[in-house]
């Protein structure tokens, strides 16, 4: 039954044990993907896990310390902190999810075209370095100062820097497989283009996508939070772990656990995120994943 | 041996940087974090606060305020008052110079008090009635006015933006589109060291060693301003609770402006000082050129729905560091007085709705103004749309920073129409701007030449410039002083939505004799 | 090679072109007022308008893109619209903190993260390689700026071991220099580490796995020279691309530690430039960070040719 190396071979097992080894041998990827299903749980269920309103102001009660019915403490206005990390849990999780996604696929669709035809490459490639110099946040802070305070804006404003990375993958993926011999058989069967891109291309590329796609979530977790704390994010009025953050940077003395929880949330959240990335890469294909650093 | 004789001189070389060190700043250098940092310089050109303290370290005025409230004289020595009332004659006091040396004159003082009339209300009213202002010679300049005006020597002694300091001539005479080309030269008791600032971070002031004050002792603004201190540093601390841990380590000697929450822990260090530096009346502005604000009834309802206590308790919380005042003019002092305050007494939730509703709101959206970088207007803004809500409003509340809250403020078209167009926002004015109705802006009722929100009530401006030609004390000043504030309560300019105190601490261990103005001032304190 | 590197110069030019057209527009299209800030809060609408014209800010936009463009050949970055200091001084003061920050945690995080990389690959499976990898995990997943006001909590005000805040030119004091970068320093290092000695990792591992390390260990190569003689060399290519994008994260890290440190840097400078519409600033700076992001990125390229003597340009 055991092969060479001692090994049993993959079709040779049950069910069970193909479950068993597989947490064995993704001990980091199952742990992350369980913390990160948690809060995602937490998240959805915020109507009905909190406690208090979040926003509900009352003053009489600022700055409690955590305890019976402020299990998280209250804030410089009175508000439940518990309340206001679970719902915070919703914005930030969105926000990561919505950028991951759209950069995935906008990053996706050009670095595809710019990959292929390589008239536009060139113009493509120029475009994207030009969005690459400017430093992510201080591009982030003035696309949403310089706009309005809102998740829209904030979305929009990851979603630019994080944008050229993907086009950079997915173009890096496309020129090493263009010059296969599988494309160039395809071309000589006569094989346009939209199909070329399609069926032979893109399923090498959704891999190490799905991978960049944690990274960029993980990382648009944390900058939301960044331009918050600068006061470039999220309006104050809808919770978000960043702008809660900013407003409890002033209490770290007065009020150190309005500082402390919604930072351990947003760290667990963005580790989990990181561990399932690993996770993937690792599981998918280690050879593809690694070329991506 | 080379070698060795090498590393020696090199670990020597270590040696000795290590211990080039001292720590401890000059013992004769404050060290103050500043609510803001200084960044413009000319202080005609910007109504900034923190230009205007960096204007009395680096320049002097004319006259200045005492503790009581009255102007003083400062750089004037002797003056005159014709028999007609119409021609006041200054003498400057000996001794005043420049920080390069030269002697002030009065041309500097004739041009500095024009430029500085350009943009402030004082300064207009003023020259308004002014049919000439001249220099005499270097030492005496004449101010011939059209008809008496009772307010002359309150306005050049004007303590709060625009505060007519005294430039050099060559400066003075330039425009106001752009600050004034040219080092600061002042004459006051503070050098600027220029070579030292780092705008956004750092700016100095050196001993003025040739700056000879008045005999008498400081009191509030006027009096001898004797420099005790080699140097004042103003550092910028982004980070509120950075800066109370700098001041709790002895890191910095002052904090100007902590913000509220931080008192408490600022209370429990046994060397921490705090005093009351300010009182500051907060207001809610509605926009009067645009429905249903427009109409006075929606304004009462305003009135009616504000609870002042609800509004400070929110904003500030501990009863300790706030009152209610029913007053425009603030409470206690000269301008005392509560005629017409009734509606701002009550707070009935019912009678405000039925007031909306014959102001003729229908349910549109309400834009309130939030600056979520400025924690106590925001508050103020969060509780207002709150209120607004249980009045069944549809309230917009939305958050901006204060750059963009002040570039849209000068809109007056409605949001329906433009999408940057708005209802209602918050601000503060400080003590000194609410004893000052005749410069303070934010309570005009020019119609379209106010203030943002542009209150209109011509009943309201006559009172006003009567009550500026009359004594204070006499029957015919508390009968005007009724007649404008009644007229103000009527039309609503804005909200008083009470008054917060404001404080500033610092090292009681270190500093000493500090005045307790507004614009702090540097000099009399004593450092150990 | 001089060739290679010309042509790399210029080749950054249109890509500057196209990141200050950019940012001209941007600020400039956006809401916000420059004159209304700066006139102050109870300025009238005619003093701001004043404002605006002083500073130039009236005339139409191709007519400003146009000044700014004349100035910029010059080597003129302009005035601050708020100071009225030239840009250039305004950058040349603030340079100093954020260098020494950045170069501090270079230093720190290189020493460490690349040492702890190779033994983590050297040692792959053990007990120190997983705890190497969760230290690299977790570090990368901290909010720096929580991590800042943690440090600063437990180290300066518990403590009472560093200062709070501020920054201390080395020419006033090597000892002070020191002790108020220790703790900035250590909160973006951290992060910026974990993330080096991840990749390190990887990649000193991919090489162990290469047929020529298998021939030094079969020939009796000691294995300290294996590690640092061999794999190193071969490992470096991705660690060094790792640092060189790693250093627009560094500067998205600097403006936040900056903000929590007070200190009077670059990072600073912009944030508060784009708060208070300072478009000058913006400008100006936008400019040099993306000029010395390529500088860097050559760099990098370059330094690829000592360690992979195939690689040629």
């Amino acid at each position: 039954m055991h092969d060479e190396l001692g090994v049993i071979p993959h079709d040779r097992l049950t069910g069970r044990q193909k479950l068993c080894r597989f947490i064995r041998r993704n001990p980091t990827m199952l742990a992350g993907g369980l913390l990160l299903a948690v809060m995602v749980v937490l998240a959805m269920c915020a109507p009905l896990v909190h406690t208090v309103n979040p926003v509900e102001m009352k003053p009489v009660e600022r700055l409690r310390a955590p305890g019976a019915g402020h299990w998280f403490g209250t804030d410089m206005y009175g508000r439940d902190s518990y309340s206001r990390v679970i719902y915070g849990s919703r914005i930030s999780l969105l926000v990561g999810l919505v950028v991951a996604a759209v950069t995935s696929t906008i990053g996706l669709i050009i670095g595809l075209i710019s990959g292929f035809v390589r008239e536009l490459d060139n113009f493509i490639m120029r475009v994207m370095d030009g969005i690459m110099a400017l430093p992510d946040l201080l591009l982030a802070i003035s696309f949403v100062a310089l706009t309005k305070a809102s998740v829209q804006n904030v979305i929009v404003a990851l979603i630019i820097p994080q944008t050229p990375r993907v086009v950079r993958l997915v173009r890096s993926i496309v020129l090493v497989l263009r010059e296969q011999p599988f494309v160039e058989s395809a071309t000589a069967m006569g094989a346009r283009l939209p199909r070329l891109l399609v069926r032979h291309l893109l399923p090498n590329t959704i891999a190490p996508l799905v991978v960049q796609g944690t990274y960029v979530m993980a990382s648009a977790v944390l900058v939301e939070a960044a331009l918050s704390f600068l006061g470039a994010g999220t309006p104050p009025e809808i919770p978000s772990w960043g702008n809660i953050m900013a407003e409890a940077r002033s209490y770290v003395r007065v009020g150190f656990w309005l500082l402390l929880f919604p930072g351990m949330f947003l760290a667990t959240t963005v580790l989990s995120i990181n561990m399932v990335g690993d996770g993937l890469r690792d599981l998918l294909d280690p050879r593809i994943a690694r070329r991506m650093r | 041996m080379k070698r060795r004789a090498v590393f020696a001189m090199l670990a020597c070389l270590l040696v000795g940087m290590l211990l080039a060190y001292s720590g401890r700043a000059a013992a004769q250098t404050v060290r103050a974090v500043m609510q803001a940092e200084v960044t413009y310089l000319d202080p005609h050109w910007t109504t900034a606060d923190i230009t205007q303290v960096h204007g009395y370290l680096v320049y002097d005025t004319l006259f200045a305020m005492d503790e009581h409230g009255n102007p003083q004289p400062q750089m004037v020595d002797t003056y005159r008052l014709s028999a007609d009332r119409l021609i006041y004659t200054f003498t400057l006091r000996d001794g005043l110079k420049w920080h390069d040396g030269k002697p002030v004159r009065s041309a500097d003082v004739v041009a500095s008090l024009k430029r500085w009339a350009v943009n402030d209300a004082a300064g207009q009213k003023l020259m308004a009635r002014t049919a000439s202002l001249e220099a005499v010679n270097d030492k005496t300049f004449v101010l011939k006015l059209k008809e008496p005006y009772g307010l002359t020597i309150r306005a050049l002694g004007k303590e709060y933006s625009y505060v007519p300091f005294i430039l050099p001539e060559r400066q003075a005479v330039q425009g106001l589109s752009k600050p004034f080309e040219g080092e600061v030269i002042g004459s006051g008791p503070f050098m600027f060291a220029a070579n030292e600032w780092v705008p956004g971070a750092k700016s100095v002031y050196v001993k003025f060693k040739d700056y000879v004050p008045r005999k008498e002792p400081a009191s509030y603004y006027a009096g001898g301003k004797r420099v005790n201190v080699e140097r004042v540093e103003f550092l910028v601390i982004p980070d509120q609770s950075t800066a109370v841990a700098a001041l709790d380590k002895g890191e910095v000697d002052f904090l100007d402006r902590p913000q509220m929450d931080q008192w408490p822990l600022l209370r429990k260090n046994a060397n921490v000082g705090m005093y009351r530096a300010d009182i500051s009346q907060m207001q809610l502005h509605p926009n009067h050129l645009v429905p249903p604000f427009n109409n006075v009834k929606a304004r009462q309802a305003l009135m009616l729905m504000v609870n002042q206590q609800d509004y400070l308790r929110a904003i500030i919380g501990d009863p300790a560091n706030w009152r209610t005042c029913y007053s425009f003019l603030g409470c206690k002092g000269w301008l005392e007085t509560e005629a017409g305050a009734d509606l701002l007494k009550k707070q009935d939730l019912e009678k405000a709705k039925q007031l909306l509703a014959e102001a003729g709101y229908k349910g549109e959206k309400i834009v309130v103004m939030a600056p979520s970088d400025r924690p106590t207007y925001n508050a103020a803004a969060m509780t207002t749309a709150a209120m607004l809500r249980k009045l069944g409003v549809n309230v917009d509340l939305q958050a901006m920073d204060w750059g963009t809250l002040t570039s849209r403020r000068p809109i007056k078209d409605p949001p329906s129409k433009n999408p940057a167009g708005w209802h209602i926002f918050h601000t503060a004015t400080g003590y000194a701007g609410i004893k000052d109705p005749w410069g303070h802006a934010n309570v005009s009722t020019a119609c379209d030449k106010a203030w943002f929100g542009w209150p209109c009530s011509p009943r309201a401006s006559k009172a006003l410039e009567e009550l500026g030609d009359l004594n204070p004390g006499t029957e015919a000043f508390k009968k005007t002083l009724t007649e404008y504030h009644t007229a103000l309560m009527e039309n609503i300019p804005y909200v008083p939505l009470g008054e917060t105190f404001l404080y500033a601490a610092y090292r009681k261990d270190r500093l000493s004799n500090i005045i307790e103005t507004p614009h702090t001032v540097f000099w009399n304190l004593v450092k150990k | 090679m001089l060739a290679y590197i010309l042509r790399r110069i210029l080749a950054t030019l249109p890509v500057m072109g196209i990141v200050v057209v950019f940012v001209f527009l941007l600020v400039r299209i956006a809401p916000g007022d420059p004159a209304a800030i700066i006139a102050g809060d109870y300025a009238t609408p005619e003093t701001i308008q004043k404002i605006r014209v002083g500073l130039g800010l009236d005339k139409p936009i191709h007519i400003q893109f146009q000044i700014y463009v004349m100035n910029l050949i010059r080597g003129d970055l302009g005035r601050s619209l708020h100071s009225q200091l030239p840009v250039r001084q305004l950058i040349q003061q603030r340079l100093e903190p954020t260098a020494a920050l950045a170069v501090s945690t270079l230093t720190f995080a290189v020493c460490l993260a690349i040492p702890l990389g190779i033994l983590a690959a050297w040692k792959a499976g053990s007990f120190i390689d997983r705890a190497v990898m969760v230290f690299a995990v977790g570090g990368f997943s901290i909010p720096a700026f929580w991590l800042g006001f943690l440090l600063i909590y437990t180290f300066s005000v518990k403590l009472d071991l560093l200062p709070v805040q501020g920054y201390v030119s080395f020419r006033q004091g090597f000892l002070p220099f020191i002790q108020h970068l220790i703790l900035p320093t250590l909160t973006l290092g951290l992060i910026y580490m974990a993330l080096l000695a991840r990749i390190a990792r990887a990649s000193v591992l991919e090489v162990l796995q290469s047929d020529y390390i298998r021939t030094a260990n079969a020939k009796g190569v000691r294995p300290i020279s294996v590690l640092f003689v061999h794999a190193l060399k071969n490992a470096a290519v991705p660690v060094v691309t790792t640092i060189g994008v790693g250093f627009a994260l560094l500067i998205g890290g600097v403006v936040i530690t900056e903000s929590v440190f007070a200190l009077p840097g670059l990072g600073r400078l912009t944030v508060d430039a784009v708060l208070q519409r300072d478009y000058s600033i913006i400008q100006g700076v936008t400019l040099i960070f993306s000029f010395v992001y390529a500088l860097v990125n050559l760099l990098v390229d370059l330094s690829y040719t000592l360690f992979d003597p195939r690689i040629r340009y």
